[in-house]
């Protein structure tokens, strides 16, 4: 025979301090995965705009690709997917070829397979930290940047970065 | 006998903050790496033709490229294509002549392929995707595979 009081009685669940630990212990990975995730965009959003111009050489190129970069192309870095600009200039050039002579002094001609490019990129930048970023992608210049746009990909370095007059 | 009691399942203001965080977190990982593009594949897939080259193969390479051979990505394993058709020169290379300048000249120990692989994918206006997912294009450098051999080759174009 059971007192109808138990079969009322509501099992009272007490709110310890382990699932205190453990709650904020999940929040804050959770915070911190999405802080780490977002972060560069949330910057974006609260930090002053900046048209700027940078330029990148890509060098040693195979000649026929010589016009597979259009003005107009939308960059986009190949490891990030970040979107970092639209191309406004190309220019190319035979690439450098070193030799010497039967003296041993260097000389220095066209290389006749291979040329350089140099991109002019316009974009979108914020600066946090000193730094322009573009869509979350820092761009200095020295920096490697691996590139592509519709009908080519390839490597090359930021040779400098400036806001557009 | 105790009857089964009815569990009931409480919900909180931390739960709700949870399911938040955690709705966000999925968001804002599918926008940051545009996962809604990369994920869908497409329907209607496109036919191209894929031209290589491979600069300074062996000629025991050389003989080991099929045509009719499947041609896969090395690592992934994805399919890359068929192979149409492929061509081969003796390498090309520059040397310097006596006054230092470049001259073409021609190693007849190696060799210089050209080829061709018929290959589907997706054309999107940023380029042509492979499996809808994986981008390649002029100037991608590959390690391909198929039953009979193993080659690194250049992009030339994408027609």
């Amino acid at each position: 025979m059971y007192d109808n009081d138990n079969e009322k009685t509501k099992k009272k669940k007490s709110f310890n301090i382990a699932d205190v630990v453990i709650i904020l212990l999940i929040v804050s990975i959770i915070g911190y995965i999405a802080y780490t995730v977002v972060s560069s965009y949330a910057n974006d959003f609260f930090e002053d705009k900046y048209n700027v111009e940078y330029t990148v050489k890509l060098s040693g190129v195979m000649k026929d690709f010589e016009n597979n970069i259009k003005i107009g192309d939308t960059v986009t870095e190949t490891e990030s997917l970040s979107e970092i600009g639209k191309v406004v200039d190309v220019k190319t050039s035979p690439s450098i070829y070193i030799g010497s002579d039967q003296n041993g002094k260097t000389v220095t001609s066209d290389n006749p397979l291979f040329i350089d490019i140099v991109i002019t990129v316009e974009a979108e930048a914020t600066l946090p930290d000193g730094i322009f970023t573009v869509n979350g992608y820092r761009i200095t210049a020295g920096k490697d940047i691996s590139l592509r746009v519709p009908d080519f990909i390839g490597k090359g370095t930021c040779t400098g970065i400036a806001e557009a007059k | 006998m105790k009857k089964g009691k009815k569990i009931k399942l409480r919900f909180n203001v931390i739960d709700f903050i949870i399911i938040i965080i955690v709705v966000g977190c999925i968001a804002g990982i599918v926008y940051r790496y545009n996962l809604v593009d990369r994920l869908i594949i497409d329907s209607k897939k496109d036919t191209v033709q894929v031209h290589f080259v491979a600069f300074s193969v062996s000629k025991e390479l050389e003989d080991k490229l099929s045509v009719g051979d499947e041609f896969y990505l090395e690592g992934s394993g994805e399919l890359l294509g068929t192979l149409k058709s492929s061509d081969s020169s003796d390498a090309v290379l520059i040397v310097s002549d006596e006054n230092g300048k470049p001259v073409i000249s021609y190693n007849k120990e190696l060799k210089d392929i050209q080829g061709i692989i018929s290959c589907s994918g997706v054309k999107r206006d940023n380029g042509f995707f492979i499996a809808g997912t994986k981008f390649i294009a002029p100037g991608s450098e590959l390690v391909l595979e198929s039953i009979n051999v193993r080659i690194s080759v250049i992009i030339t174009e994408i027609s």
